[in-house]
């Protein structure tokens, strides 16, 4: 669950950048996620300038000048501002919080489910489609399907959307089979 | 009677051996009242004095020994009584000490099949919890044994296409 810091600074990028760009507001808050995105993957590559920007010992000035120097000219002027005033609060260790919150957020907006979707192998795009397609009708939502893969699995899928678990694997029907049995033992 | 050869005259020769001389008798008679006033005065007294405190001595030492007697026996009485109480203190003593070892080796039995009871329950109980131990993990056995198999089947035969069977079967089925 995420906790009131996470809310409250994802909220206020939320809402800067939708005011900001009334008419396109969805592709901007789009690019602002692929962005997020792009900066969780760099600070999830690169630990140490995480530790960095966290530690006490650099002045908070250093800090600053560190993220201008790291992504002025490569992320819109609303994110290097938002990563600076992370780094002025103390709170760029909860990035990845933060833009977990955001992608809800714009999920919600725009009536988006992410699932996750876990096979022995890579889907044919048939399958894809069918299973989009299908959670489609069901949720009336527009769906964004990612793929895990997980040989143990033997057959089937499971999938995976917020809280919710739909399991459709051998794997578990096999589970499920040797529960009956043990129970079926006298 | 005259004595021959002796002439004889008025007063025979024994009247003054046998004469009754008055002075003689008086003199006699204040020497003898002289005597007794000196004893009343200066004798009596003291032999009296001598004689009283001898009696009272014996009267006391009578009294003493009297005295002596009636605690002799009044020891003994007591005594006597002290002994029974004893004995019948001594004989409460014994017969408490029998009716607490009877209680004692009551509770001690008691215990003793109470402690039994708990072990033969909690050797029953372990020996059941081994039991169902024991069956849980043959009934595991069993059922991972079967699953193994299945799995090793399942493996082997599910291909591609049975494997996009699957999942579109599992597509249509939910809800």
């Amino acid at each position: 669950m995420a906790t009131s810091f996470e809310k409250v600074y994802s909220e206020a990028l939320f809402s800067l950048v939708s005011e900001s760009a009334a008419d396109g507001a969805q592709e901007v808050l789009t690019n602002m996620l692929s962005e997020l995105k792009a900066v969780e993957q760099i600070f999830a590559d690169t630990p140490e300038f995480v530790k960095l920007m966290k530690t006490p010992v650099v002045s908070q000035e250093e800090k600053l000048e560190l993220i201008d120097k790291a992504f002025s000219g490569n992320v819109c002027e609303y994110l290097l501002n938002f990563l600076k005033v992370l780094v002025s609060n103390h709170r760029i260790g909860g990035f990845e919080r933060v833009v977990r919150e955001f992608r809800q957020r714009y999920n919600n907006a725009f009536g988006i489910m992410e699932i996750t979707v876990t096979a022995t192998a890579p889907l044919s795009d048939d399958l894809r489609g069918k299973i989009k397609a299908k959670m489609e009708t069901l949720t009336n939502k527009t769906i964004l399907l990612s793929e895990k893969v997980d040989t143990t699995l033997i057959g089937g899928i499971i999938l995976d959307y917020g809280s919710t678990r739909l399991d459709g694997s051998v794997k578990t029907r096999l589970e499920a089979l040797k529960n009956d049995i043990t129970n079926i033992i006298a | 009677m005259t004595m021959p050869g002796i002439i004889a005259t008025a007063t025979p020769w024994y009247t003054s051996i046998v004469a009754i001389d008055p002075v003689t008798i008086v003199a006699t008679l204040v020497n003898t009242l002289l005597i007794v006033l000196m004893y009343r005065f200066f004798v009596h007294k003291k032999i009296t004095a001598i004689l009283e405190k001898r009696r009272e001595l014996i009267n006391k030492e009578t009294a003493d020994a009297t005295k002596a007697k009636e605690s002799a026996l009044a020891s003994e009485k007591e005594y006597l009584k002290k002994l029974t109480e004893t004995k019948n203190e001594a004989r409460q003593i014994v017969s408490e000490a029998v009716v607490k070892a009877q209680e004692r080796e009551s509770e001690i039995i008691r215990a003793a099949k109470e402690e039994a009871g708990r072990i033969r329950d909690k050797a029953t109980e372990e020996i059941e919890r081994e039991k169902k131990r024991a069956i849980n993990e043959i009934k595991n056995q069993i059922s991972e044994l079967v699953i193994m198999a299945a799995q090793k089947v399942a493996e082997k035969e599910i291909n591609k296409a049975d494997n996009e069977k699957l999942i579109e079967n599992f597509i249509v089925k939910i809800k």
